[in-house]
């Protein structure tokens, strides 16, 4: 349904262009959840800004976004317009500023499906209550008039949640969606997430630093560092073996991982420093100045992708000597 | 809401009552013998001393302050010692040129102010951006009556399109508004420059924030996001300033009048002061004051109107 | 280094600091020299054009027009400055001292603020014209009475945050008292702010005074000034266009570079404003 071949995200400074996103490819079927998941920094962000067709205005997406056949990139703004909230929705991360303070939730959810179905006022505030009952808000028909003030945070997310799904796209992306949230609400939004995929049968891609919303939500995963992927394959296959020392790290860093203290955060204490800047990263692999096993060969070139079984891929070159 | 405006009423009384105590010690107790100062030193004792009792110099302040305060309440302003009428009368025919000259002048200025501060924001760093800016620089720094005399110039003076200066009165509206024009666009230019600043940082600030984004990504084009999510939130900041604004207004009014030969309450005031008329000075003064308190505090109301989020609370 | 390459690369500082330059430099000078007397009239030249009669022609009485803008300079600024230093020294106690104390003392303040700003100095003006008629005192008192609750209002914003820094409650804990501290802490934290806003007030300040003479209720007559200058050029507005364009161009880019020196300072001592600006 969603098919990502090459895709790199680049942008004009002074000095001349600067890569934020390279060489990214995944595929994505209807009804299936990848997740991509790194480090703040690793560019993740900027890959779901890509798809959505909303970056910034210095930046530029090449490559190939196909959705159900239809290539994006290049598509003038207009035609992505009628895409966007339509074919694809957005839930963001932060559900404390993303939502219009002057606005009452049922008109911003009502507000895509005016916008692209050309629904009357009546029968589109009709859609916004249907949908705020799905996303599990109690009494909606009262709080359809509320103003997001009056709601607390894991509700507003849940109306983000609604307005994305407003006009049932085929895709959902959601940019770490329970970031902003408390443990237990993190857990309800999650939950909504997986049954929402499951009864509309749409593709969703769930961005996350946090491995362990990965792994309850994502069939695939796909490992970002340093604005490329280092690793891709089933969740079930990475977080049986992950293989790349980045994703390794990744792991050892979870809390309650084997080894680390419950709670250590989400700082990778087991990686010394941190993410390159774009125009800092290395030339090679982008993990060998944070690497324990990197050689000289590392630096020479970008590893290519290393087949492991399962369809499980890598790129780094001394996958085999690893411990 | 209740409680909040209640708050706000009751600050407003005390800040109008205020003003008035401020405008009654200076023009009658500070000077001494308002009487004196009204008939200059050359006044011979027995006018001064029957000005005095009309005046009502003979009784206490507090009982003068008091009924003062009473007669603006009821709408009874006092006898103007130089026209010989009721200032209500005087300030009532004054007031149909200026309340009109501000609210033409208002109209103006926002009617440029906020498209300019929406263009500009939409096009940040841009040159529409720059060339607002400019315009706005430079319209700050044009003092408004000066800019009064330019638009004479040019176009009275010079295409004959428009008389000098007066006012021909109601009775035909539309030279009436012809000859408010002119004075309503001086008066405008350095409030639309202003205005035109706030507008265009309050967008951009708006511009930013998640919600925007939200927006776009239910697929609304730029413009659409920008006037149903951006306008509404960003006009906040601007009402606030119109507000903060009117006091130059009213400034304004005074002098931009005085270019015209407007016979508005801003010539009145200057008249009075020419004749030391301290009745008509104390009234209109206080109706200045009062007007620029009022329409801080509507401000404030419709400030909570348009953030939801104030209006519970 | 950082900061001085900002003042250098900094184009409106740069352009405002000119023109301000300029403008202190003429008043200066005029205080000295200036090329014919200010006073002297001639009536042969009586609205001569630009050119035809010194640099930039003659009044209705044949006055130099050059010499009498830049006294008007000097006369301007000097009302200006003083009010807006009175101003200051109003507004800065009330507004830091309602910092330091809150409670009823900020309530008051902050009430009597809000007062003082429903007379725009126009209004005083009037008022204290009417009392003692017009002149460079009634100027000064009109004007810096309306600077009192600007500067008052943001003293007390500006304190406030420097009353929740950590140094603060130091020097609390050590025992200092709020007008020590004010005089320690706050006000060498807000100084630079002050002085920003100081610059636009007095590009303001010399709006109103300008304001004030065109009415006749600044400095009297024989003392040139740029807003009477306009108000005679009233009378003369067809036969010599000059008088009326000129001195209120002096105004416009005195007002112009003032105004454009604040915006950069401001730059440079708030950089967060920089993108709004
Ligand atoms: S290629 Fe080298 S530097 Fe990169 S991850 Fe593998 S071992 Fe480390």
């Amino acid at each position: 349904m969603l098919e990502v071949r090459n895709l790199s995200v680049g942008i004009a400074t002074p000095s001349g262009p600067l890569a934020l996103v390279e060489e990214v490819d995944f595929r994505l079927e209807a009804g299936r959840t990848l997740g991509i998941v790194g480090e703040s920094g690793s560019g993740k962000s900027m890959l779901a800004l890509a798809l959505m067709g909303l970056l910034p205005p210095a930046a530029r997406a090449s490559g190939s976004i196909r959705l159900e056949g239809d290539e994006l990139i290049g598509l003038p703004e207009a035609a992505l317009c009628r895409i966007r909230g339509k074919r694809i929705g957005m839930i963001f991360q932060e559900p404390m500023t993303a939502l219009n303070p002057a606005m009452t939730v049922g008109e911003q959810i009502a507000e895509g499906v005016q916008w692209h179905e050309n629904l009357g006022r009546r029968a589109a505030r009709a859609r916004a209550l249907d949908l705020l009952q799905r996303v599990g808000i109690p009494e909606a028909a009262r709080r359809l008039d509320d103003y997001p003030h009056q709601m607390s945070g894991g509700q507003r997310q849940r109306v983000g949640i609604a307005i994305a799904l407003a006009c049932r796209p085929r895709l959902l992306i959601a940019d770490e969606p329970t970031t902003a949230l408390d443990v237990t609400v993190q857990a309800q939004i999650l939950d909504l997430l997986r049954e929402l995929v499951a009864e509309m049968g749409m593709g969703l891609i769930l961005i996350s630093h946090d491995l362990g919303v990965i792994a309850e939500t994502a069939d695939d995963t796909l490992v970002m560092y340093a604005g490329m992927p280092v690793e891709t394959g089933s969740s079930a296959a990475i977080f049986a073996r992950p293989a790349h020392p980045y994703t390794r790290g990744l792991f050892l860093a979870m809390p309650g991982h084997a080894g680390v203290p419950a709670g250590a955060g989400q700082r990778l204490q087991t990686i010394p420093g941190s993410v390159p800047e774009p125009g800092r990263r290395p030339s090679g692999c982008r993990f060998a100045d944070r690497c324990a096993y990197v050689i000289e060969a590392c630096r020479a070139a970008v590893p290519p992708w290393e087949p492991l079984p399962g369809g499980q891929q890598a790129r780094c070159i001394r996958l085999e000597e690893l411990p | 809401m209740i409680f909040l405006l209640l708050r706000r009423f009751t600050a407003l009384a005390i800040t109008l009552l205020l003003a008035s105590i401020a405008i009654f010690l200076v023009l009658e107790i500070l000077p001494g013998d308002p009487a004196a100062i009204m008939l200059g030193t050359e006044a011979r004792e027995d006018t001064l001393a029957a000005l005095r009792r009309e005046m009502g110099l003979d009784r206490p302040a507090y009982e003068r302050y008091l009924n003062w305060l009473g007669g603006a309440l009821s709408g009874n302003l006092g006898l103007s010692m130089t026209y010989k009428v009721p200032v209500a009368e005087l300030v009532a025919d004054r007031l149909a040129v200026t309340f009109p000259l501000a609210f033409l002048a208002i109209l103006i200025s926002t009617a440029m102010a906020v498209p300019l501060g929406v263009i500009a924001a939409a096009n940040h760093e841009r040159p529409a951006d720059h060339g607002v800016m400019l315009f706005s620089q430079i319209g700050v720094a044009i003092p408004n009556f000066w800019f009064g005399l330019l638009l004479i110039l040019f176009f009275s003076s010079y295409l004959g399109w428009f008389s000098a200066g007066g006012f021909p009165g109601w009775d035909d509206p539309v030279a009436a508004l012809k000859a408010l024009l002119l004075p309503a666009v001086a008066l405008a230019l350095p409030q639309a420059a202003i205005l035109a600043r706030v507008t265009r940082s309050s967008v951009l600030e708006v511009l930013g924030e998640d919600f925007v984004r939200t927006a776009r990504a239910k697929g609304l084009t730029r413009r659409v996001a920008l006037r149903r999510h951006v306008l509404r939130n960003a006009l906040i900041p601007v009402v606030t300033v119109m507000g903060m604004q009117f006091s130059f207004l009213v400034a304004g009014a005074i002098l931009v009048e005085n270019v015209f030969t407007l016979p508005g309450l801003g010539r009145l005031l200057f008249q009075a002061m020419s004749q030391r008329d301290l009745v008509v000075i104390k009234d209109v003064v206080l109706l200045f004051a009062a007007l620029v308190i009022v329409v801080n505090f509507l401000v404030d109301l419709a400030y909570a109107w348009l953030d939801p989020r104030l209006r519970q609370g | 280094m950082t900061a001085l390459r900002t003042v250098v690369r900094h184009p409106t500082l740069n352009l405002g600091g000119l023109v301000t330059l300029l403008l202190l430099g003429t008043a200066v000078v005029s205080q000295v020299w200036t090329p014919a007397s200010p006073t002297q009239i001639q009536i042969t030249q009586r609205l001569a054009p630009p050119l035809q009669a010194g640099l930039l022609g003659a009044d209705h009485f044949g006055r130099d027009l050059t010499s009498l803008l830049m006294v008007g300079a000097w006369n301007s600024l000097s009302i200006a400055f003083v009010a807006v230093l009175l101003g200051m020294a109003g507004g800065v106690l009330l507004g830091t001292l309602a910092a330091a104390w809150r409670g009823w003392a900020e309530e008051v303040v902050m009430r009597l603020a809000d007062v003082t700003f429903a007379f725009p100095a126009v209004l005083s003006a009037i008022m204290i014209a009417a009392l003692i008629g017009p002149g460079a005192t009634t100027a000064v008192i009109a004007i810096g009475v309306f600077n009192i609750p600007v500067f008052a209002r943001v003293s007390r914003a500006a304190a406030l945050q420097v009353w929740e820094r950590d140094f603060v409650l130091a020097a609390r804990s050590a025992g200092k008292g709020p007008v020590l501290i004010t005089l320690h802490h706050v006000l060498p934290n807000i100084a630079g702010l002050l002085v920003v806003q100081a610059t636009i007030q007095l590009a303001l300040a010399i709006l109103a005074e300008a304001g004030l003479s065109f009415l006749g209720v600044g400095m009297p007559p024989p003392h040139p000034s740029w807003g009477r200058m306009l108000s005679d050029a009233q009378t003369y507005l067809s036969q010599a266009p000059h008088l009326a364009i000129l001195p209120g161009l002096a105004i416009a880019l005195a007002v112009l570079g003032l105004n454009m020196l604040g915006d950069g300072l401001r730059d440079i001592i708030d950089p967060k404003l920089r993108r709004k600006r």
